[in-house]
């Protein structure tokens, strides 16, 4: 294999690594000692050196009082943090790399190649700050940023599932994540009636979930056991629901849930194990690797845009309907610029029709600002950025018209909100 | 109804060099808008060559056009040529095309002199000053001495000695709008020569012209100039300067640099 093609699934409390292989066999990479391949999201510097430990390596430093340990990276490095060690004030940020380096390192050694041919990164919430900070990250660390991506969760699901066999997914497929940060529900349904088919899927953080201690009683396993079976009896209803997969820390065994079980698996597959999100990150990696999906869809979901996104302009005297953002698309990576001539315009008007909704909404950005020029001698850069998949923003930037209108470079800008 | 153009292809990193009006052309659009405005200054010149098609080919990513252009060249009138790239480009509409071919007709059918004339208008406008200058001295002494050519004759001085004012050489302009005068007799000549005599106080207008001008128009002039002296501080390239004023010692230094070598470029462009 020339290159690794990784998925990192960041959270909290732990991490995991998964590396799709060229015959698209998902691998876990770990430390020696973690279980099922989740990395506690720690870093522990050793006293006196500049040695950095993570996962359960850092724990026991940390334990034997070998070394300073911080926890809950991503949390300090959404507030911006910092930690003191041995006097040296380190940002969160700082830390968070140089964990990820050691993630890729571990990566590395697993397989004996320096090279990331692709990198995605899965999180539970996309926020752009801290996806932008990935991305430099990774280009500090010699990844070049277009080998870099991120996806949600959600995406990630998706993206394990479609791999499966078809029956797995022939109807509605579920996910119950159970982690020390709470109960995540998660469910996905292809519909076929289009070309490529759309794989729609949706995130529903739960309000009953508890604390994974409970579980170190018996009491407490039943009341857990009770709890997940009201939810599962609550959320499936009378869906047709061809598959269930739990993972999280919650289910890395499951004796605790008996009723739970009996629930889940009432006529549909049930699957459970860790690596689902990274394992999905690192199938989505594989194919952008590829240049070419395995399983061709359109993705309706947390971190993808739910609605095409188009303007109506001439080309080559034929009114033609112009994508600047397509349905499906991971909001990060939306991004579109085109060079317009306005001809006898006042405004521009987009249009974004979401998958299955027959009236589009209108979005109008006023050009009065431009500068007074002769009908059609005004050439525009249009640009439009998402900053979430709801969130966009169009920027028009006067470029003149050549030696014979020389551009003003005035900037309109408009932000904008998709419904639905 | 409005609409808006999409532009196909990045500008040009290696421009179309216009001799004539001193600018590079960078787009298809920018191309179209050229040869469908400036047709007078075209027709006749070598401008549908080589170096055309090579940077319809290579730059404008054209090279179908650009080989149609060739092959069709050796046949067909540089009209029809222009006429070809129009409809290629496509940023004129049918019925702009329409008009531009009936525009090339005239051109084509007029005589030397009134194409040498309309070149040399044309030149005026786009405040090619020195060229047009030429191309009026050069269509003078051709002119005859019928009525139709003497008002003709009159307007030609004219022009010339409009030009001549954006050379800032206002002797001569004087004598130009003098000439033009003698030719027309009207008071727009008249009112030229005031201006003139009034921008430059070294140029001295005729006394027995000046005493042609009743005293009310006189006074209606010269309030005219002090008031477009008075705005001309507050319009166009003075405010341009004069919001410069607001900026940082460094902004404001780059921006007279560049606000002089702008003024600069358009001076020489019309020598």
């Amino acid at each position: 294999m020339d290159g690794l093609v990784l998925g990192i699934d960041l959270r909290n409390n732990y991490s995991e690594v998964s590396c799709c292989r060229e015959n698209m066999v998902i691998d876990s990479v770990g430390t020696d000692n973690d279980s099922h391949g989740l990395i506690p999201t720690v870093i522990c510097k050793k006293k006196g050196e500049d040695s950095w430990y993570i996962g359960e390596e850092a724990y026991r430093l940390a334990l034997f009082g070998g070394g300073t340990m911080v926890d809950q990276l991503l949390k300090l490095s959404a507030k911006n943090g910092f930690a003191t060690i041995e006097g040296v004030r380190y940002e969160a940020g700082e830390l968070l790399k140089i964990y990820i380096s050691s993630l890729l390192s571990l990566a590395k050694a697993r397989f004996g190649s320096d090279e990331i041919r692709c990198l995605m990164f899965t999180v539970a919430e996309m926020n752009a700050a801290f996806m932008d900070y990935l991305v430099d990250v990774s280009e500090e660390l010699g990844i070049p940023r277009d080998r870099v991506h991120i996806q949600s969760h959600c995406e990630s699901f998706v993206s394990y599932v479609v791999r499966q066999q078809p029956e797995i997914w022939a109807n509605t497929a579920s996910l119950f994540d159970l982690t020390d940060e709470g109960l995540t529900y998660y469910e996905m349904r292809v519909i076929r009636g289009r070309k490529p088919h759309i794989a729609e899927a949706v995130r529903q953080p739960l309000e009953e979930s508890f604390s994974l201690d409970v579980m170190d009683t018996p009491q407490g396993k039943r009341l857990a056991d009770s709890i997940m079976t009201t939810c599962a009896g609550k959320l499936f209803g009378k869906k047709v629901i061809s598959s269930v997969f739990l993972t999280g820390k919650g289910f890395l065994t499951w004796d605790w849930a008996e009723s739970f079980k009996r629930v889940v698996c009432a006529k549909r597959r049930c699957y459970t194990g860790q690596q689902l999100f990274s394992g999905g990150a690192a199938y989505a990696a594989f194919d952008i690797s590829k240049n070419r999906p395995s399983y061709p869809f359109i993705c309706i979901c947390e971190g993808r845009i739910a609605c095409t996104v188009t303007l109506n302009a001439l080309l080559d005297g034929r009114t033609e309907q112009v994508v600047l953002a397509l349905a499906g698309t991971n909001w990060y990576e939306a991004r579109s610029n085109v060079d317009l001539i306005v001809d006898d315009m006042d405004e521009i008007v987009l249009s974004a029709s979401s998958v299955g909704s027959p009236l589009p909404q209108k979005f109008t950005i006023p050009l009065g600002q431009l500068p007074a020029r002769p009908n059609r001698t005004t050439r525009i850069g249009l640009s439009l950025v998402f900053s979430s998949e709801k969130d966009f923003t169009v920027r028009v930037i006067d470029k003149g018209f050549g030696d014979l209108f020389p551009a003003s470079n005035t900037v309109i800008r408009r932000d904008f909100y998709l419904m639905g | 109804m409005g609409q808006l153009i999409l532009c196909r292809e990045l500008p040009a990193s290696n421009p179309l060099y216009i001799e004539e009006l001193d600018i590079n052309i960078y787009t298809a659009e920018e191309l179209s808008f050229y040869i469908f405005n400036n047709l007078e200054l075209i027709m006749g010149e070598d401008f549908v060559n080589e170096k055309l098609f090579r940077f319809i080919s290579d730059e404008l990513g054209r090279p179908v056009l650009a080989s149609k252009l060739r092959r069709w060249s050796k046949n067909s009138s540089q009209g029809e040529l222009l006429l070809v790239i129009l409809q290629d480009l496509h940023y004129y509409r049918s019925d702009e095309l329409s008009g531009f071919q009936e525009r090339v007709a005239h051109v084509a059918n007029a005589s030397a002199q009134e194409r040498l004339r309309q070149k040399a208008d044309n030149l005026f406008s786009k405040h090619r000053y020195y060229e047009a200058v030429l191309l009026y001295d050069r269509l003078l002494p051709e002119m005859g001495v019928e009525a139709k050519d003497r008002e003709l004759s009159g307007r030609l001085w004219f022009n010339r000695g409009s030009s001549l004012c954006g050379l800032f050489s206002f002797e001569q302009a004087m004598q130009s709008y003098i000439e033009a005068y003698q030719l027309l007799g009207s008071d727009e000549v008249l009112k030229k020569i005031y201006m003139v005599g009034r921008l430059d106080e070294s140029v001295k207008p005729p006394e027995e012209l000046m005493n042609r001008v009743p005293e009310l128009t006189l006074q209606k002039w010269k309030s005219e100039y002090d008031s477009i002296l008075s705005q001309i501080g507050y319009e166009g390239s003075a405010l341009e300067a004069a919001s410069l004023k607001d900026k940082d010692k460094h902004r404001r230094s780059s921006g007279m640099k560049e606000l002089v070598l702008g003024w600069k470029k358009e001076y020489r462009r019309g020598l």
